[in-house]
């Protein structure tokens, strides 16, 4: 048997890193932006390899606790490679490779193809890190890392006003999360003296009584770091704006892999490095008020929009509020115990299920931005006889985002709340099954438009944009297939979860 | 595997419909759906299950039971099997699915592939909810059906259609969640790892149930039954849930009438069944006046509601409330014959409402009217349609040798023996005050319609019905009359099925 | 020496001013200069708790910080570039195609 070193764990972000190099390579090969199939077939292939490496490592035991080789620690502990970590990856290789797809017709016409390509696997792999981040240093430079190329490819139609002022919140709100996460983790630092979260658990366990503020203080902070990645209360306002005006791939990329990577870190570093009988501040109740707070804004705001596009980027903060129920009923039982895994790895299939039915939505919109049929609900009326197979999808995907039982986001969210229950926040779950149904009206307000509404006037739909389609149809059919096949990938959600405190 | 056999095939064939053009969607669909027929009609012959698929003692046919996935400690398996209960129930859901294909021939004229494909993933869906035998397998087949449902009512309906599909979607599916929530609150508390209904059925009625959320265990079945009656009350309908009922009906294309009035009512006397008065019979014989105050409530009110309709449509639609009523009576009696007259009424009404929405459609189709006062003398151009639809009439009124005679014979004596319901002669006479009232309005409105002298203003000839569109009827009519002279051979294995539910309810 | 504690303070001080400018400024640039003094506060804090402790980890970070609050930068001064092409202005509610 090979051995492989220890750093080969962490193949996954390494191949969305390569990738994003070589695209600059040939970018400063052939400047000229002429073959846009090949930069985007580098692109998807690079995601695919990364997701190939996870989905291997993942099978093969790599980072695992049962039947595995333990979570690999690299770079003094600064890194783990274990089973989240993987399982986000996998995510993020899945939601990346779509939007490359995705991209191809979308920026057919248009410069710069090879720097949008690579910034996105920049980003890519800044996420890829996030969810292997395994030090409070190593988190916030992951962070910035995902960030900074965002707030770029949110601008990247520079001359559309509207991406630009979307870029230009995104970006403010994003700088100013990061200064709150910067001090937190410094004042976090001045209790503990570590940065490593092994380190500041125990540190925080054994600490005097002078510095339990600053480390609440700095707890606090932490998790405002955290709710800007994930579009959650307090620091959501970017979020329809930034979906909104940006390009629909990009709102695909941010709303599903970005958040996830959010939660990749979040879940990471709550359960690990502050102990909840320990940190000076009951994160549980926090999180269980944000939750609340988040889905219960999202899904309002969400029924109250005209454009598609705003609506699911409220809706993205409304799922964002379920995805935080894995923390907020969080058992925080015997460490490696199976029950701590329950609720969290439902939060984490959840993410995935997202991943699927979130980014078709939005690639969806691409379609429409593509066809120039318009924004708004009513603009939509009537696609279902003109473009069928992509319709049916996007009813796949709005049932499914609803949690309406034929689709994969039903079982997601049913894991999700019998965990709540089972945990014993019965209300937790209780207001996240009136949000579910509330969100059922404004999903089929969508499904009414394509199906059921006379267009209003006549239009040509302008070209078949071939990568769109495929994106569109291959996330449906993932959103499918996640239905009868969510077996495996609930049981591999908790049980990584539950290694995730050892 | 025959069920997987036809639940799969359905869904496959609904694929085919969707991607076929539209001229030839509607003969592919009819086809497609004989097949389903004739494995339903397969699996009565090589039914050889005995007792109910719930409970102690009962074997299944036809079983499947795979692992799926493991939820919060519990299981949740692709589990399905039939029963005395649901086999009569599968064989009409295929017999009417095909029928009704066969009657949208004419009526629909616009996308034609959509619309018959949808018919068929319906059709697909309501057998697994007729077969499935773990919660949330039946869970997701039972909210599968809405989806076509609200499509079909949505896109090809009358003037009102989105109006009358987003009620019926959002009646149903606040309905839907209420009776989840209801059962998972019996099924947590429960001491099982699985949400396989036998298991869950056999645990209830031996009393292994835990309170709850402050409330003792008797408190918590009362909460859990009231919220699952709910639910399914909305499907069924029972006054005062049935205001979408109408709506839905009067703006639903008639293929859809007909599966809405012949099989989707049905899931909901089917799951009252199944869940309510299966799982929970104490609760059910105790407040078993209530709930008869209920049935027949809806008896009364759902006929006099029709008495009062001009619309054609309407009025079958108003008296299925009152059908349903005696289902629901049937049921709570909890006597053999009750509750399996009750079982039999769902597949006779099944039939005979059929019937009636699609002759109602037939003749729509040349008049396009369906008011009362619009049209006298349709005997005269359409005798076949008209004579079926009598015939269909008098089935509703419960004339001896029709399907609906036998079942409300059964039901009316199951429900005076009762010992369950309080006063039950009382309660029964009335209920079946509710027959004179059905002749009443259906005579009444006969009457006016198909005889007399010939009044419709049109600027066309008014001609006979196409044979596709008659024979649909015909085979109805025979069907029902087929069913009530010899009632025995749905009725032997539904008594088999609903005895062991009597075992603690009570009664004989 | 002086006590740790004077460090939080200073840092928490810089850091109120901060988030002050940021809440009354309008100019993207004021803001982004705002945002320094934020991360600056951070550094305050790791630099002072680096010695307080005795280890260098707090400092490497403080780098790290420095250097990302540079790329920050950069990249925001292209955004707020193309902001001034677009709007003509680098006032921060002048762009409001959208609602807040």
């Amino acid at each position: 048997m090979v051995v492989y070193p220890d750093w080969a764990a962490l193949a996954p972000a390494l191949a969305l890193a390569v990738t994003g190099l070589v695209l600059l390579l040939i970018d400063s090969v052939d400047p000229d932006d002429s073959r846009p199939g090949l930069l985007a077939g580098t692109a998807v292939v690079g995601t695919l390899v990364s997701l190939g490496y996870a989905g291997w490592f993942l099978a093969s035991g790599t980072g695992q606790v049962d039947g595995g080789t333990g979570a690999i620690s690299l770079y003094r502990d600064a890194l783990v490679v274990d089973g989240m970590a993987l399982f986000f990856q996998a995510v993020f290789a899945v939601v990346t490779a779509l939007v490359c797809i995705a991209s191809y017709d979308y920026l057919k016409e248009r410069a710069y193809q090879a720097e949008f390509y690579s910034l996105v696997m920049f980003a890519a792999t800044g996420m890829a890190v996030m969810a292997t981040a395994n030090s409070l240093a190593t988190a916030f430079i992951a962070l910035e890392l995902a960030s900074l190329p965002s707030y770029a490819l949110v601008a990247f139609l520079k001359h559309n006003r509207g991406s630009v002022e979307a870029s230009l919140k995104y970006f403010l709100i994003g700088a100013l999360s990061s200064a709150v996460f910067a001090f937190g983790i410094s004042l976090v630092y001045a209790a503990t003296g570590s940065l490593l979260l092994a380190d500041v658990a125990s540190a925080l366990s054994a600490l005097d009584g002078g510095l339990t503020g600053v480390a609440a203080i700095g707890v606090l902070m932490v998790a405002g770091g955290f709710a800007f990645k994930t579009a959650s209360v307090p620091f959501h306002f970017w979020a329809p704006e930034a979906y909104e005006g940006a390009p629909a791939p990009i709102s695909a990329f941010l709303s599903s892999a970005s958040k996830a990577a959010g939660f990749a870190v979040l879940f990471r570093v709550f359960t690990t490095a502050f102990p909840l009988d320990a940190a000076g501040v009951d994160w549980m109740l926090l999180f269980q008020v944000l939750a609340v707070v988040t889905m219960t804004l999202g899904n309002f705001a969400a029924a109250t929009q005209e454009t598609v596009k705003r609506m699911l980027a409220y809706s993205s903060i409304g799922h964002a509020g379920y995805a935080l129920i894995g923390l907020a009923a969080w058992s925080g039982g015997a460490p490696g115990s199976v029950e701590n895994g329950a609720v969290l790895g439902a939060s984490m299939a959840h993410l995935l299920v997202y991943g699927f039915m979130n980014t078709g939505a939005f690639l969806f919109v691409a379609l429409a931005e593509q066809w120039d049929v318009g924004r708004t609900f009513e603009d939509y009326a009537g696609l279902g006889s003109r473009a069928p197979m992509a319709s049916v999808a996007m009813t796949v995907f709005m049932f499914s985002l609803a949690g309406v039982p034929p689709f994969g986001g039903f079982f997601s969210k049913l894991f999700l709340f019998a965990g709540a229950v089972d945990a014993g926040f019965w209300w937790l779950a209780a207001v996240g099954v009136v949000n579910s149904t509330l969100s059922l009206y404004y999903y089929s307000r969508v499904v009414k438009a394509l199906w059921v509404d006379d267009p209003v006037g006549e239009f040509e739909l302008g070209g078949t944009p071939t990568g769109l389609y495929v994106a569109v149809v291959f996330a449906a059919v993932g959103t499918l297939l996640l239905l009868p096949g969510f077996a495996p990938v609930i049981e591999t959600a908790q049980s990584v979860a539950a290694a995730l405190v050892p | 595997m025959i069920i997987e056999a036809l639940i799969g095939f359905t869904f496959l064939a609904a694929l085919v419909v969707m991607l076929a053009p539209d001229e030839y969607a509607g003969r592919l669909a009819f086809g497609l759906s004989l097949l389903p027929v004739v494995g339903s009609l397969y699996m009565w012959s090589q039914f050889d299950a005995t007792g109910n698929a719930l409970l102690e003692g009962g074997s299944l046919a036809f079983e499947t039971q795979v692992p799926w996935l493991t939820a919060a400690g519990y299981q949740i398996q692709w589990f399905v099997g039939v029963d005395g209960i649901s086999l009569p129930l599968i064989v009409l859901a295929t017999v009417l699915s095909s029928l009704a294909i066969l009657s949208a021939w004419t009526p629909i004229d616009s996308r034609q592939s959509q619309f018959f494909g949808l018919m068929l993933f319906m059709e697909a869906n309501l057998l697994g909810v007729f077969t499935a035998l773990d919660f949330f397998l039946w869970f997701v087949f039972w909210e599968a059906v809405l989806v076509p449902m609200y499509f079909l009512i949505a896109i090809w309906g009358g003037p009102r259609r989105k109006y009358a599909a987003i009620k019926f979607f959002v009646y149903t599916n606040i309905a839907s969640l209420i009776m989840f929530i209801g059962f998972m609150a019996l099924v947590f508390n429960l001491d099982v790892n699985t949400f396989g209904l036998p298991a869950v059925a056999v645990a209830l009625r031996s009393g292994g149930l835990s309170g709850a959320f402050g409330l003792s265990p008797t408190a918590l079945k009362t909460a859990a039954f009231a919220a699952m009656f709910l639910g399914f009350a909305v499907k069924v309908p029972v006054v005062p849930f049935h205001t979408w009922l109408p709506d839905a009906h009067v703006e639903a294309p008639t293929p859809a009438s007909v599966m809405l009035a012949g099989v989707l009512l049905k899931m909901g006397t089917y799951a009252l069944l199944r869940f309510n008065f299966t799982m929970l019979p104490d609760v059910a014989t105790q407040y078993a006046g209530v709930i008869a105050i209920f049935a027949v409530v809806s008896v009364i009110y759902g006929a006099l509601l029709a008495l009062a309709q001009q619309d054609l449509k309407r009025i079958v639609a108003y008296s299925s409330v009152s059908s349903m009523g005696y289902v629901i009576l049937g049921l709570v009696a909890y006597t053999q014959l009750g509750v399996g007259g009750a079982t039999f009424q769902m597949v006779a009404h099944g039939l005979i409402s059929g019937l009636m929405f699609m002759a109602v459609g037939v003749i729509y189709n040349v008049t396009h009217t369906r008011m009362v006062g619009d049209m006298s003398g349709m005997a005269d151009r359409m005798p076949v349609t008209v004579g079926i639809l009598v015939a269909g009439a008098f089935g509703y009124m419960g004339l001896p040798l029709m399907a609906g005679f036998a079942a409300e014979y059964f039901i009316f004596q199951g429900a005076f023996a009762s010992s369950v319901i309080p006063v039950a002669p009382l309660f029964t006479a009335v209920a079946m005050f509710g027959i004179v009232i059905v002749a009443g309005y259906l005579l009444l409105a006969m009457q006016r319609t198909l005889f007399g002298p010939f009044r419709l203003e049109t600027d066309y000839e008014v001609t006979r019905a196409e044979l596709h569109d008659t024979l649909p009827l015909m085979v109805l009519l025979l069907c029902t009359i087929a069913l009530g002279v010899a009632p025995d051979i749905f009725f032997t294995m539904i008594k088999e099925a609903v005895t062991p539910i009597l075992a603690i309810g009570g009664g004989a | 020496m002086v006590p740790a504690e004077w460090y939080l303070i200073l840092a928490a001080a810089v850091f109120c001013i901060g988030v002050f400018g940021l809440l009354t400024r309008q100019n993207a640039l004021l803001f982004l200069m705002s945002v320094e003094l934020m991360l600056n506060a951070a550094n305050i804090n790791l630099a002072a708790f680096s010695y307080y402790w005795g280890n260098v980890t707090g400092q490497t970070f403080g780098l790290f910080v420095m250097a990302l609050a540079a790329a920050e930068v950069a990249v925001g001064i292209g955004i707020i570039l193309v902001l001034y092409r677009n709007f003509s202005a680098v006032d921060v509610t002048d762009a409001t195609t959208m609602r807040w």
